[in-house]
């Protein structure tokens, strides 16, 4: 018997059953190992379906109740459209009579305990949405920072309060930025492109290193190594069909940023608005990953709420003056006593410690009146 | 048996056998085994999916560090003792670092608590509930195969429909049962 390609298990439930019928054969064995070990949502689907298949077993369930379902399936059935029919996979064997087949097959391959005979599945469910290999969502808390390594070997390091979605396919490593912000690592896979969605922008990669960071208005994309290219993903552009595959996508290659932005917010037909620039320094964007924050002629008033996107800590700035003063500098992210203590060594400038979690920075090269 | 450094704390056989009597060839006896050490963790309360997942990419990590040549001797046995340790190392770790659920750490009796037959009722109660969600021909077939514990092929002639859809029902019902349980932080 040729057992074609579909033959082979490719999701959790197809696995468990084809598992649970009988005893694999070694071939099938080592395609289980190997495919458990490609994935841990590969993991934990098969275990969690198992756990669903026992429980299942200690429902108790009356033997009236199951007959009733049965004639409701019976009924189901015979109806002329089922749903079913949509997962149709293309293949042999499509119009199997059902009573001889069905008969002959059961005399097999009988077996004393067989539970759960009726679970084995050989066929593909393509495109019936079943085969998701949905890596999950991950997110980090206030300070806190995550390292994750995909399927097929990406690493994603997820930056405080943060979060994002992975969703593999055959054909698509997707993942959405939902919030925050990531550096990613792509493991090279020309056959299955690295795609970031960080809002209505799409960053696509191969192999490479980049940083995406996620603002209030503005999504920052910073390439380490490699390219990117940065894509309008609004739904203006997105209804234009296949002209937004004509649409020049703007690609960003090492040492370069790409600020995104929303042309037109207030429009409906918004669309993206991609500025380049080139960065004397491309590894700071991901010096968060080593657990600094590194400055460049950045104001005051922004190095201080970097701070504050990784500890609660509180900085008040009451002179505009004060808050455009710019600094260049690297500090461990998670300390900003130090970096506090660095502005107060700048002239001009004097740190008063309120509370625990509260500072004000006041100048002291004016006559400043003591705020109330 | 083997013994690395990298070896989960405590030991995978490595005979392809488990040590209960019963002589199911599938899934179900390896599941059985450690089914209710997984449910002690995984359902033991409301999971945050987050720890699920930790958990799995735990299990997935440890399976990694094993030979492959060991782990295609027998994956599900693999699969489950690695996660029934995980589970326990995760639940040490745990209540180490919550001391607010101290006492949900107990000892690893085989005798159910007054809180887990509560989460077993819970879980019943859902599982009973998503069964009326599936679509009817998923539904009877699914609960033919573990309540009945038919073959698929009687499925299919009790049924009347062929087995191909007898199968199709019963992936569709997997899926659609773990996606609803899930999310419910049931499994």
């Amino acid at each position: 018997m040729n057992l074609g390609k579909k033959e082979t298990p490719s999701n959790a439930s197809e696995w468990l059953a084809e598992a649970a019928n009988k005893e694999l054969a070694a071939s099938q064995k080592a395609a289980l190992a190997d495919w458990l070990r490609e994935s841990p949502t590969h993991v934990r689907e098969f275990l969690q379906m198992t756990l669903v298949q026992q429980d299942l077993g200690n429902l108790k369930i009356s033997a009236e109740q199951i007959e009733s379902w049965v004639n409701e399936a019976k009924s189901a059935s015979q109806e002329p459209t089922r749903i079913t029919s949509v997962l149709e996979p293309t293949g042999r064997r499509e119009n199997t009579p059902s009573g001889n087949d069905g008969f002959a097959v059961a005399l097999r391959s009988r077996r004393p305990r067989v539970w759960l005979a009726a679970a084995c599945l050989v066929v593909a469910l393509l495109g019936a949405g079943f085969v998701r290999w949905e890596e999950g969502r991950y997110s980090t808390g206030f300070g806190e920072q995550r390292i994750v390594t995909l399927a097929d070997g990406s690493v994603i390091e997820i930056n405080t309060d943060s979060a994002l979605q992975v969703r593999f396919s055959k054909h698509e490593r997707a993942i959405n930025l939902i919030k925050g912000e990531a550096f990613f690592r792509v493991a090279h896979d020309a056959s299955r492109p690295f795609v970031v969605s960080a809002g209505e922008a799409n960053v696509k990669a191969v192999g490479t290193q980049f940083n995406v960071r996620m603002g209030g208005d503005s999504t920052l994309v910073s390439v380490i190594e490699g390219t990117v290219e940065v894509r309008d993903e609004t739904p203006a552009v997105r209804a234009a069909g296949s002209a937004a595959d004509d649409e020049p996508a703007v690609r960003v290659t090492s040492g370069e940023e790409a600020s995104i932005t929303l042309a037109r917010p207030s429009n409906s037909n918004k669309r993206l608005a991609v500025a380049k620039m080139t960065r004397p320094s491309p590894q700071r964007a991901a010096s968060w990953t080593r657990g600094r924050v590194e400055f460049e002629d950045t104001p005051l008033g922004d190095v201080l709420s970097e701070f504050q996107r990784y500890r609660n800590v509180n900085v008040v700035i009451d002179d505009e003056s004060a808050r455009q003063l710019k600094l260049t500098g690297s500090f461990d992210a998670h300390d900003p006593d130090s970096a506090l203590a660095y502005i107060a060594t700048l002239p001009g400038l004097r740190v008063e410690e309120v509370d625990a979690h509260t500072y004000r920075i006041v100048r002291v090269d004016r006559a400043q009146p003591p705020p109330p | 048996m083997t013994d690395r450094s990298t070896s989960p704390p405590r030991p995978i056989p490595a005979a392809a056998h488990p040590t209960t009597a019963h002589a199911s060839p599938g899934i179900g006896g390896w599941a059985r085994e450690y089914a209710a050490d997984l449910h002690r963790f995984l359902s033991k309360r409301r999971f945050i999916e987050s720890d699920i997942k930790d958990v799995c990419q735990e299990v997935y990590l440890r399976l990694l560090r094993f030979e492959r040549t060991e782990v295609i001797q027998n994956p599900m046995a693999y699969l489950f003792r690695v996660a029934a340790n995980v589970a326990h190392d995760f639940r040490l770790r745990q209540a180490q670092w919550t001391p607010l659920e101290a006492e949900q750490l107990e000892e690893p009796a085989t005798e159910p608590g007054p809180e887990q037959l509560l989460d077993i009722e819970y879980r019943n109660r859902r599982l009973a509930e998503m069964l009326a969600t599936l679509p009817p021909l998923s539904r009877a077939a699914l609960v033919l195969q573990s309540q009945e514990e038919l073959t698929y092929e009687e499925i299919a002639a009790r049924l009347g429909v062929t087995r191909r859809v007898v199968k199709r029902a019963i992936a569709r019902g997997y899926a659609l049962a773990r996606e609803a349980l899930a999310q419910d932080g049931v499994i």
